[in-house]
């Protein structure tokens, strides 16, 4: 080789030689995150799964209750079975079923609802519970939970769309305008009517909006996503309170994305960073964690993050609306309606009050309909007993039967031959399906039904409007004029042989128009605006009242751990409240029992003294505190966890 | 709901004091019924029936049962006598008295309604106990007795009339 060669392999070399320390010695060029959604395999995943799986407790937990539930999704998006997620023989699922009536509030009824639906199971019956209806029960005045919070109406909606309700459902419907009236000028929302809007919860509106079937391209999604498009930092995460974090990329991303929109796109990206770069750049890459706003690892944020980084914003699981036969049903009682709505009958579990006995109902049936319509909001409680044959409601809203007074009802009016437990909605004939109006009833089986009708539904003040009140014929199967009828409007009218009335009302208003007579069934109501429709003149008041029970006492705390003691040894003292909350006052004495060898019912003490010598007189609405402690006896012989009850008897002084 | 990011630092770090600073569950188990006391009218051989509310007062899952006075349990069908209810959930519970034979008079009964947690531990209940008042007359049997006592004075009467003539 000649001299100049060698230079010139010298020169290369040594040019190849420092690039490659140079490449080794420098960190590498941060990139923007191309490949998004990830999938399960990936690295990132696969890691963040494998801490959650190794935070798992022999109880099947990972992370404590709430978050199990977090985690229970992310395992379903990563597409593996939380089932088989056990340590020991407790799968996760194991242990939120068996945890799940540490459930108390709206957002924890939509977690869990959530959670049990990503995990394959049935949201009305998991751990004992319905949590279904537990969440439609907090449904009042429009929305859900409390009227001065937001984040429980986002999560209410979303977690009951994933278990199948209807977007066009009442309860979703109103919570979605209930929302979409709260959301703030800047286009954000926040946690609670009134609040200065957040990343966060802008996110889970947007997320709640579209599960109800907002259009992306609509102002409300539109105007939400500027805003968080607003929150966006040079880093591409998203501001709050003052820095970025991954819980708040998870929710920005999963907005971004159950939108339509690609988070690794143009528009997304800032200072050549996306959302998925500053979300991942908070991976420990060490062991797959997500930290927390203290800086530790933490299953609760990485179960927050894997369904972000695989492209699955909640819900991650949508139950197919329920099919069935859509019915209007109505409950008339003695003095008044009890109530009235649209409800979806499919099958039904009903439980015989007298027997205890559970009866499936494999097709919607007129009884389905009333047991569907008290799980409704305005609900009411109604016993059933299977001691006549069949299943009969022997009582609704606490209306007893009384001689020839008792529950009937009829579909599309007519009076049918079978009980409602056999009458099958869509299919039993007579009357000819399609039925659209079950009517349960109370009266006597001669009562015929009412109709009311009125020519006009808006009228000025002063105008005239007709009302015709017809009466069902049981035996020609149509309606016949009803003389003599009352029609309360603003006032009570009687109607003509011909069964109608001219009215005409002299205030604004907006008025109930319904017609009652003796021996037959009140008729529905009409609505009838008169002049503006905003008016006191309204001849019914709407009453309500919250009844307290006669005796009610509540104990808290509901169970007391003493914790480790040996014999001889006395633990400390812990206070027992006893809270009188009827409406008498009350002598509370106690009761032991235990499956301890005697260890409760020898050694419990209340106030320094055996708990039978507990005799105490509570005022209503006043409280008592009492010190317990277990003393073990020396010569106790039992060892190991042991299990007893304490019960404070309360009568009525 | 979880995941308010850091904003709930504070109400994180309050809870976890709460758990640490209280070895107890907080949860309270209530409950409430009415009415007040059930009184019974009846007859010997007969039977009748009142309503009980039970409602859940607490904030906790809890499991509910019904008895009466063991000596009287045979007198009386409670329907169901044991049940679960969720916090504010209402149970429409039937109570049916039907005395035995030959119990006439007035009876002063206890019902006892209690609810329970299921507790690795000590468990807390609470407990309302209920007067009932059971009243039983026995003139149905009577009247039967009379009856029978008029019929068989009356054949007795014919056949006597019978053999006269």
């Amino acid at each position: 080789m000649s001299s100049i060669k060698r230079k010139l392999a010298l020169v290369l070399g040594s040019f190849v030689l420092i690039l490659g320390l140079i490449s080794v010695a420098l960190p590498a060029p941060i990139l923007a995150y191309s490949n998004y959604p990830l999938s399960s395999s990936d690295t990132e995943i696969a890691s963040a799964l494998d801490y959650l799986r190794n935070n798992q407790t022999i109880q099947g937990d990972i992370g404590g209750f709430a978050t199990s539930a977090w985690v229970t999704m992310a395992i379903a998006t990563a597409g593996e079975d939380p089932h088989d997620w056990k340590a020991g023989s407790n799968s996760i699922v194991d242990y939120l079923a068996a945890n799940a009536g540490d459930a108390t509030s709206v957002t924890d009824y939509a977690r869990m609802t959530l959670a049990i639906v990503a995990a394959d199971e049935d949201p009305t019956s998991f751990g004992g519970r319905d949590f279904v209806n537990l969440l439609k029960g907090q449904y009042n005045s429009g929305q859900i939970g409390d009227t001065s919070l937001l984040n429980d109406d986002f999560w209410g909606v979303i977690a009951l769309i994933s278990a199948g309700e209807s977007q066009s459902s009442e309860l979703v419907a109103n919570s979605v305008a209930f929302i979409k009236a709260n959301q703030n000028d800047d286009g954000g929302w926040s946690w609670g009517v009134g609040q200065g809007s957040d990343v966060d919860d802008t996110a889970c509106a947007v997320m709640a909006l579209i599960a109800a079937r907002e259009s992306s391209s609509s102002n409300a999604i539109t105007n939400g996503l500027n805003y968080i498009k607003s929150q966006q930092a040079d880093n591409g995460g998203f501001l709050s309170w003052g820095a970025t974090n991954p819980s708040t990329d998870s929710w920005a991303i999963d907005a971004i994305v159950v939108a339509g929109q690609n988070p690794t796109s143009s528009y997304w990206t800032k200072n050549n960073n996306t959302p998925i770069d500053d979300l991942l750049g908070f991976q420990d890459t060490t062991d797959g964690s997500f930290p927390d706003w203290q800086g530790n690892p933490s299953p609760w944020i990485t179960a927050y993050a894997i369904p972000t980084l695989l492209g699955k914003p909640y819900p991650v699981k949508i139950l197919e609306p329920e099919e069935g036969v859509q019915v209007y049903v109505r409950i008339e009682g003695q003095s008044s309606t009890i109530w009235s709505g649209d409800v979806i009958v499919t099958e039904s579990d009903i439980t015989a009050d007298n027997s205890g006995t559970t009866y499936h109902l494999s097709d919607p049936t007129a009884l389905g309909a009333l047991d569907e319509a008290s799980n409704y909001e305005g609900r009411f409680s109604y016993y059933v007993t299977d001691k006549y044959g069949g299943l009969y409601a022997k009582s609704i809203a606490g209306e007893q039967p009384s001689g020839a007074n008792g529950w009937m009802y009829r579909v599309d009016y007519y009076s049918p031959s079978v009980g409602a437990d056999q009458f099958i909605l869509g299919e039993t004939t007579p009357p000819v399906p399609p039925h659209e109006e079950v009517l349960f009833y109370y009266g006597a089986w001669t009562d015929l039904p009412l109709k009311i009708s009125v020519n006009k539904t808006e009228v000025d003040v002063g105008e005239e409007f007709a009302v015709t009140v017809n009466a069902y014929n049981d035996t020609i199967h149509n309606w016949l004029p009803c003389a003599n009828a009352t029609v309360h409007a603003d006032e009570d009218y009687v109607t003509s042989p011909e069964g109608t009335i001219d009215i005409s009302i002299s205030r604004d208003g907006s008025f109930k128009v319904f017609a009652e007579k003796s021996g037959y069934i009140r008729s529905d109501k009409v609505s009838v605006k008169v002049g503006t429709g905003v008016g006191s003149s309204q001849a019914q008041v709407s009453l309500s009242a919250t009844v307290t029970p006669a005796i009610s006492i509540e104990v808290t705390p509901n169970s007391v751990d003493f914790g480790n003691l040996a014999p001889g040894y006395t633990s400390d003292a812990y206070t027992i409240t006893i809270e009188n909350k009827g409406s008498l006052p009350v002598t509370v004495t106690a009761g032991t029992t235990d499956q301890a060898q005697g260890l409760f019912i020898n050694g419990l003490k209340l106030d320094n003294n055996s708990w039978r010598s507990f005799n105490e007189t509570i005022n209503v609405n006043d409280n008592l505190g009492t010190q317990a402690k277990l003393a073990v006896p020396l010569d106790y012989a039992g060892v190991g966890t042991k299990t007893g009850t304490l019960i404070f008897w309360a009568e009525e002084s | 709901m979880q995941g308010r990011g850091i904003k709930l630092s504070a109400i994180f770090c309050l809870l976890i004091a709460i758990v640490f600073l209280f070895p107890v569950s907080l949860l309270a188990a209530g409950l409430g019924i009415a009415p007040r006391e059930l009184s019974f009218d009846t007859h010997i051989g007969g039977s009748t029936s009142k309503t009980l509310y039970v409602i859940n007062t607490g904030d906790s899952k809890a499991d509910y049962e019904i008895y009466v006075d063991e000596e009287y349990k045979d007198w009386f069908d409670i329907a169901p006598s044991e049940f679960t209810l969720v916090p504010d959930e209402v149970k429409e519970v039937e109570v049916i008295a039907s005395p035995p034979l030959f119990s006439r008079g007035n009876y002063a009964i206890r019902l006892y309604v209690a609810a329970t947690n299921p507790s690795p531990q000590l468990g807390m209940g609470a407990g309302i106990e209920v007067p009932v008042h059971l009243h039983i007359t026995s003139w149905p049997l009577y009247v039967a007795i009379g009856m029978v006592a008029l019929l068989a004075g009356l054949a007795a009467f014919l056949v006597w009339r019978r053999r006269r003539y």
